[in-house]
């Protein structure tokens, strides 16, 4: 089902200014989102997760700038796309939801005519069939009373009703890729589930695929196929979902599972942890990232930051442990 | 359990929290909001009661009710034995001593104007603890308590981060000794990793000083780690209450099986079940009759509108309130 690259993000960079000179908030990002495939993106609050894709779909606020790399959508460059052509693409083949419906959608406007301008922005229907076709959409998202909620406000309508209607926005024009960025993170348990289960049928049936950013690894496990990792602007491991919650091998990656409580061996146990801080942009340590926090710190990982290299196939892991690892796997393999 | 543990530190009877919204001018109709209703319960002298609910529920109503943050419409308060709705403010000063409250937000619950010297010695300062140097000296030891250094007394909380400013919250709360701490929300604005440490805190501050935890929560991972026994609301209302060891296994409220059902787990190999819940929480302004519960429940019969169900014990020490529990 899932196949050969739809978005391919090459050596992301983008900056942000700083008092002592520009911070790289993504450093260097190899990422690919497969054809068919929900990707999860993951990673604590900083790490760059949501930059990358605000940088990605052009709308990195101020004083932000991509410095460099490429994002190849269907093999064509969206960072050095005109604004015009990235418009047409956005909403139409590319969309997103974001974590708060209430930021997201117009207060002004009833939700039915946000979807119908959606729709007439993209398609030559007239200003009644872009309503039909809204309260349809409405209805297939799940919202009871389609004909008489499309007239509603968005104050009018519940958290989980307002994000079901980004979601309806998000699929309207039949996008093939879909960024979801924390789309449940402002929900109650209950109608996050609903959200959850309704983003899934919907990427089943569609067949788009879906960039699911969250800094919630449950979501992740639920949700994604593939799991990239980041810390401070950086990839440190992607993997298939099962091999990162069964063996994850970076560091980084293993505290972050070994401190959730659901995973801790018993109730009102210690819960292991992570040491201090993540670093501010500008006071990373030298070499590897995460190398002032890791416990298991060798001599090289202050020298020179590892490279992400690949151990088993599909599984990258930017970890100096592994590295070796792997190459002793090589040799016993030759 | 020893007779200590089993002694009750807090019960409320009856706590009704009613407020008036909307309305007011041009003659609109006012409502009322139903925020917590004909609540019973108890925590127990050293256990950490877990209440967990979705937003709306009440759960930080009640808490901040039961520290009299917020005067109740109805019902009454014990604060080991003693009833403390209703004691004048003089009385209620030597008592807030003893409960004290930690904030979700440790950004907007800490004053940026004050140094976290400051914001330590202030409580100690208003009751009147000690000397200046006595002050300066308890301050220290609050820090060394709660993980934070000795310096950084002299800082400001702007310079500090989310897990830092979260220290000092719960350090401030620990500033008088007291015996119960309403923990509101105490580290769901942190991230995953911050988290733990602040969970292994509370935990450490519990056994070291003998604490009594009101843990208000809506993570039920965090709750069930950290909890004796967990209190489920929903709709102002207690629908079930039990053991933390039982609180995954059947017999459960049908509420409560569905907010198990609904949170994700971090393992790949279960499955996503399709959603137990449809449609919204209901509005606590005009709350379903009968079992609040109702409007959403798979399981609800002919009697669940009509009759509102007594929060009744089923097995030893597990309470619920369901007609077919």
């Amino acid at each position: 089902m899932t196949g050969e690259a739809l978005l391919d993000i090459q050596d992301l960079v983008t900056v942000f200014p700083g008092p002592a000179g520009e911070l790289k908030a993504v450093d260097g990002l190899d990422l690919t989102v497969n054809s068919g495939e929900v990707l999860g993106l993951v990673g604590e609050s900083g790490c760059g997760k949501s930059v990358t894709a605000l940088s990605v779909l052009g709308l990195l606020p101020a004083p932000g700038r991509v410095a460099g790399g490429r994002a190849l959508f269907a093999g064509q460059d969206l960072l050095t796309l005109d604004p015009a052509s990235l418009r047409a693409l956005r909403g139409a083949s590319i969309s997103m939801v974001f974590q708060e419906p209430m930021t997201s959608l117009n207060p002004v406007f009833s939700v039915g005519r946000q979807v119908a301008e959606l729709v007439l922005a993209h398609r030559d229907v007239s200003a009644q069939e872009a309503w039909r076709q809204a309260v349809e959409m409405l209805g297939q998202v799940g919202i009871p009373e389609p004909e008489k909620r499309a007239k509603a406000y968005p104050h009018q309508l519940s958290g989980g009703l307002r994000q079901r209607v980004m979601i309806a926005m998000a699929l309207a024009l039949g996008p093939r890729l879909v960024m979801a960025d924390e789309p449940t993170t402002a929900l109650d348990v209950t109608i996050q589930a609903q959200i959850l289960h309704l983003l899934r049928q919907l990427q089943e049936q569609s067949g788009a695929s879906v960039l699911l950013i969250t800094h919630n690894l449950a979501v992740v496990a639920q949700m994604a196929a593939r799991v990239a990792v980041m810390y401070t602007g950086r990839l440190v491991e992607q993997a298939p979902v099962g091999e990162m919650f069964s063996a994850p091998l970076h560091p980084y990656t293993r505290g972050l599972l070994a401190c959730l409580p659901s995973r801790s061996p018993g109730r009102g146990q210690r819960l292991p942890t992570i040491a201090g801080i993540v670093p501010p942009l500008d006071a990373l340590p030298p070499g590897c990232a995460f190398s002032d926090r890791c416990p298991e710190r060798f001599a090289p990982c202050q020298e020179e930051e590892p490279a992400l290299v690949e151990v088993a196939p599909g599984h990258g892991v930017r970890c100096y442990l592994h590295h070796r690892l792997s190459r002793r796997q090589k040799r016993a393999a030759a | 359990m020893s007779t200590a543990q089993t002694q009750e530190l807090v019960r409320v009877e009856g706590l009704t929290k009613h407020y008036q919204v909307g309305g007011g001018f041009l003659g609109a109709t006012r409502q009322v909001l139903r925020a917590v209703d004909q609540v019973d319960l108890r925590v127990l002298s050293g256990e950490v009661l877990g209440l967990v609910g979705e937003s709306g529920c009440g759960k930080s109503t009640l808490g901040r009710l039961i520290l009299r943050l917020a005067e109740p419409t109805a019902g009454r308060v014990f604060f080991d034995g003693q009833e403390i709705s209703g004691l004048g403010r003089s009385r209620m000063r030597g008592l807030r001593r003893q409960m004290q409250i930690v904030f979700q937000d440790p950004v907007t619950s800490l004053n940026p104007r004050l140094t976290v010297g400051g914001i330590l010695a202030e409580p100690l300062r208003i009751h009147r603890q000690g000397s200046a140097a006595q002050i300066q000296a308890r301050v220290e030891e609050l820090l060394h308590e709660v993980g934070l250094r000795p310096e950084h007394a002299g800082r400001y909380p702007h310079q500090f981060s989310g897990g830092q400013r979260q220290r000092i919250g719960i350090a401030r709360a620990l500033a008088l000794r007291p015996r119960l701490v309403v923990a509101d929300e105490p580290v769901s604005a942190l991230d995953v990793s911050i988290q733990a440490q602040v969970i292994n805190l509370l935990m450490d501050l519990k056994e070291r000083f003998g604490l009594t935890y009101l843990l208000v929560a809506h993570d039920l991972s965090v709750v069930s780690h950290l909890s004796d026994r967990v209190a489920v609301m929903y709709l102002g209302k207690i629908m079930e209450v039990i053991p933390a060891g039982r609180f995954q296994t059947p017999p459960l409220h049908p509420y409560t099986e569905a907010l198990l059902l609904a949170a994700p787990v971090a393992d790949p190999r279960r499955q996503m079940r399709p959603p137990a819940l449809k449609g919204d929480v209901a509005s606590p302004i005009a709350p379903p009759p009968g079992c609040r519960f109702h409007t959403r429940c798979p399981e609800a019969q002919e009697i669940c509108p009509r009759q509102v169900p007594e929060l009744r014990q089923i097995e030893p020490g597990h309470w619920c309130a369901c007609h077919f529990r």
